[in-house]
């Protein structure tokens, strides 16, 4: 008997045992896009499966491509690897990269979902993305009308879209596009510039000279505040240029916090990857790529900087493993076999499958889940599955193989041949 | 049955101590310790130690090594050079811990949402059993329950209900109410000055705890990281936050960085002395010592007030300060600690003056509150500066001036006995802990136990173990790795709690977590096919 439900397609992993917020969780749309009855599949023989693995991996430069996993799995293919040689990387969406880089270079603050929720008195999000990729945030941790703040709280959202003409125009007819107090727009080429005055005006004290009212306000309205909390998703800003603006945003809370509170949350919106980084991170020491060269785990320089298109030229035989559910399409990077947790053309979301790329499906773990780990700063609980158990009784565990049992099973069997060898 | 030959027994429990004799292994446990007691057909097998010095493994009380904030270390240190690092995989902590001969650490500070990590990563650490000491006094709900008068039976039931949850052995408090009220911007609060929200003081905090700590019968008491760590002048609120205990047993942890006076240059001197006097006068109370160690390290602390206030010392300069879910904080800041530099050189004579002037061996523990002092593969090193004034005064040479001047080291001609090492590494932990069947080399004891050949020197005997058993195991021969695993557990304890009482808080907690209270319970069930650690039970008086 499962203790909770909880849903991972978006990293607030609502729990559908308790109703939180106004909405059940079987109202929010992430969740409506899941298959509510994923298609009987046909079982995959777990010896041809492992067997496929195998002789994937002993291709010609294999790599792991993880691109979403329960810590189970990411312990197996960990082990795997280790015995293998195997590269293993994590594929982070370029967003987690910007604020990776920014957070360890500098000085970051951060905070966590339930904070923003009972403690912060102005929240900023920025941009759509965080609307849309975590739909049921406003009802759990956004409303204001809640009796436990501590604090009673603005909410002003900020949207990044359009040109400069359009965001100004918007600006003025500014209305809650979804119940925060205040919004505003700001283009995309603009928000440099907007956070730079911004940043100027926190340093000096003072919004004197500045020309732009957006930027007055949102000067006021922080100075007026006691926790400022800035929230958005990780792939609202995504490339070089956006680099900038989460530097800046660094800063901006830095300087506030000299006199007050103000921090950061970058949310992710794929728990599958916070755990399988967080996992990969403390087994390993290494941050998203990782391989062992005998003596200890390292991550080869020249990976570092990898493009999607570098992985793809640099790899033959690349194994894509998702065990647990998400609703992104897989990436594109020429995969010679996909463990994953959806039948494929099963769901219009996935990519068309190549007919020489192999697949093995799995369970999913996440769709039910007993436990999870939990980084504050990632504002993520995420998975510690699978846990696969049989809410319906329907014996569904042993229709199917789990990825961890897959990995768990190929390295078994390397080692049963190795011991062979030994003997022989 | 494994006969260890020629064992020279160091054990203060032991009736053999400083006796060379045979040891008896037998299963995972100790069997006895002459053939006299055993049945001898039964032996089966025999190690000859050739007179190596015998102790039990070493018990580390405080290391911070399994949770979200140790991984955000490793993040946040992942560029600096291998060489350099002092955060590393849960693989290599346990193969670096049994090198020296250390078989039991624990987590001193795993918050309760977070939990499930701490477990997971204490998991994967090979070769040591584990537990953790779940950090309360700054949530929300216990806060405003302090503030109205919570009768001790519900706060009782509240502090029980959280240790059963979070499967930990014992309960921390990270700078009492302090952590919280940063939330609110106040950035001090002081053992009498009241929480600028809630009105609650770290005094009440302290009082509060300590006695819930004590009725609900955890054996180790309540774990203290004491307000205004690192300002100087900070030894009198650590008094006053000693004095808040009433004489209820209190552990004082890291106390070097709360043991600043506030004369000398930059206003900070060392009050080791003072405080030293306290502990030996006040049999309430114990304390681990956080020693520094010269070179790069990273400061991992749920104490976010105290890391916001030492981010400008950062080096290199990046640094995380977090505050997370209304019950805690976390700050990683990188740090250097530089010999010549008058506060690091400060802080080193510090710890050390703490522990030669604290004259009780059972009441003082070596730590350098890993890896915010230093890694804990210096314990070596720090061994021989106890037990060497030679090699302590020669250390002294590469200090600031100011600071070689002022140490009292120079007058200490203390040196620890070895029956003073095995106490303060092994056997006082262990009792500390309340586990009654570790620590110690007598009959029925877990087969933990750790070999040194002596060398030129102490730190080179302690360096390296030449043979480590884990539960019977043999897991380090001659100096090096068998290649065998060993059963390694989390070791938890299940005081009692009132579900009724509980069952106020529920609510509460869940209106302000935005989540069902549930996801904060850890189930055996999930220890066992998730996390995959087997659980065993202790930590509580008369268990």
């Amino acid at each position: 008997m499962l203790a909770v439900d909880n849903c991972c397609l978006c990293g607030l992993l609502c729990s559908s045992s308790t109703a939180v917020g106004i909405h059940e969780i079987s109202e929010c749309p992430r969740r409506k896009q899941w298959p509510a009855n994923l298609p009987t599949a046909t079982p995959n023989s777990p010896t041809k499966s492992v067997t496929r693995l195998l002789e994937t991996i002993n291709g010609a430069s294999p790599l792991i491509w993880i691109d979403a996993a329960d810590v189970n799995t990411t312990r197996a293919i960990v082990r795997l690897a280790k015995q293998t040689g195997t590269v293993c990387h994590i594929g982070q969406s370029t967003g987690t990269e910007v604020v990776k880089r920014v957070r360890s270079s500098g000085g970051w603050l951060g905070t966590s979902l339930s904070e923003i929720a009972s403690h912060a008195d102005l929240v900023l999000t920025l941009g759509d993305t965080i609307l849309t990729e975590a739909p049921r945030i406003v009802d759990r941790f956004l409303r204001s009308d809640e009796e436990h703040l501590t604090e009673p709280r603005t909410w002003l959202h900020i949207s990044a879209h359009g040109t400069s003409e359009e965001a100004h125009s918007s600006s003025r007819n500014a209305s809650a596009p979804v119940c925060s107090e205040r919004s505003m727009v700001v283009s995309r080429e603009q928000w440099y510039e907007f956070l730079t005055k911004l940043l100027l005006a926190l340093r000096s004290g003072s919004s004197r000279g500045i020309d732009d009212s957006r930027v007055v306000e949102l000067y006021d309205r922080i100075v007026g505040s006691q926790y400022c909390a800035i929230l958005w998703e990780a792939d609202q800003f995504v490339d070089s240029v956006d680099e900038l603006l989460i530097r800046r945003l660094a800063s901006i809370a830095q300087v506030r916090s000299q006199d007050a509170r103000c921090s950061l949350l970058c949310f992710q919106s794929n728990p599958g990857k916070v755990t399988a980084e967080e996992t990969l991170l403390w087994l390993t020491g290494c941050t998203s790529t990782a391989k062992w060269n005998g003596q200890t785990w390292l991550t080869p320089d020249a990976y570092s900087s990898f493009s999607l298109d570098d992985w793809s030229s640099e790899f033959e035989s690349i194994i894509i493993v998702r065990s647990v559910a998400s609703l992104a399409p897989l990436p594109n990077i020429n995969a010679s076999l996909t463990v994953d947790c959806i039948p494929s053309g099963s769901v219009a979301l996935l990519n068309d499958a190549s007919p020489n790329v192999g697949e093995i499906q799995v369970l999913p773990s996440g769709v039910a889940e007993t436990a999870h780990l939990f980084r504050g700063d990632q504002a993520v609980v995420a998975m510690s599955g699978p846990a696969i158990e049989n809410t319906s009784g329907s014996g569904r565990e042993e229709q199917g193989l789990t990825a961890e049992k897959l990995f768990a099973a190929a390295l078994n069997r390397l080692q049963a041949k190795s011991l062979e060898n030994n003997r022989a | 049955m494994l006969e260890l030959r020629n064992a020279k027994i160091l054990d203060p429990l032991h009736p053999m101590n400083g006796r060379t004799t045979s040891l008896f292994i037998d299963g995972s446990r100790i069997s006895g310790t002459s053939l006299s007691q055993i049945d001898p057909p039964t032996v089966n097998r025999t190690i000859d130690l050739a007179g190596a010095l015998v102790l039990a493994g070493g018990i580390d009380i405080h290391t911070h090594i399994g949770g979200g904030k140790v991984n955000l270390a490793r993040m946040l240190m992942a560029a600096t050079p291998e060489d350099k690092r002092t955060v590393w995989p849960t693989t290599q902590t346990g193969e670096l811990y049994n090198q020296m001969g250390y078989t039991s650490c624990f987590e001193p500070a795993m918050l309760l949402p977070s939990a499930r990590h701490t477990h997971l990563e204490l998991a994967d650490t090979p070769h040591i059993d584990s537990g953790a000491y779940v950090v309360l006094g700054n949530e929300d709900w216990l806060l405003e329950s302090l503030r109205d008068g919570i009768e001790d039976e519900v706060l009782q039931s509240l502090v029980a209900w959280s240790v059963c949850a979070s499967k930990a052995l014992a309960v921390k408090v990270v700078n009492p109410g302090g952590i919280n009220a940063f939330r609110f911007n106040q950035r001090t609060l002081n053992v009498d000055e009241p929480h600028v929200h809630f009105g609650v003081t770290p005094r009440d905090v302290i009082r509060r705890l300590t006695a819930a700590v004590e009725e609900i019968g955890l054996a180790h008491p309540l774990h203290v990281h004491a307000s205004n760590l690192g300002v100087p002048g900070n030894v009198a609120s650590t008094i006053a936050t000693l004095d808040a205990a009433e004489g209820r047993r209190l552990h004082l942890t890291h106390a070097q960085f709360n043991c600043y006076s506030d004369d000398g240059p930059f206003e900070m001197g060392s009050g080791a002395e003072l405080l030293s006097e306290y502990v030996n006068s006040h049999p309430n109370i114990t304390v681990d010592v956080g020693q520094v160690v010269f070179g790069q390290t990273v400061t991992i602390s749920a104490d976010a007030a105290a890391q916001f206030r030492n981010r400008k010392f950062a080096n290199p300069r990046q640094w995380i300060v977090n505050d997370i879910e209304c019950q805690a904080g976390c700050g990683v800041v990188p740090i250097k600690y530089r010999d010549k530099q008058y506060v690091h050189s400060l802080q080193w004579t510090i710890g050390l003056e703490l522990m030669l002037l604290i004259k009780d061996p059972w009441r003082v523990f070596l730590t350098t509150d890993h890896p915010n002092g230093g890694p804990f593969t210096s314990y070596p090193h720090l061994v021989r500066l106890l037990m060497d004034r030679t090699y302590r005064e020669s250390m002294l040479e590469r200090l600031h001036p100011e600071v070689q001047q002022r140490t009292l080291l120079r007058e200490i001609s203390r040196e620890y006995t070895l029956d003073e090492l095995a106490i303060i590494t092994r056997c006082a932990p262990a009792k500390l802990l309340g586990l009654d069947d570790r620590g110690t080399l007598a009959d029925g004891a877990v087969a933990d136990l750790a070999a040194y050949h002596i060398k030129d020197n102490w730190e080179s005997t302690f360096e390296t173990a030449a043979w480590v058993f884990k539960g019977g195991e043999a897991l380090i021969r001659s100096g090096k790795s068998t290649g065998a695993t060993a059963r390694c557990e989390t070791i938890h304890a299940t005081p009692d709690y009132d579900a009724s009482a509980m069952s106020r808080f529920s609510s509460t907690i869940e209106q302000i977590l935005r989540s069902p209270i549930d996801t904060l319970k850890i189930s055996d069930r999930e220890m066992d096919t998730l996390i995959r650690r087997p659980l065993v039970a202790g930590g509580i008086n008369g268990d």
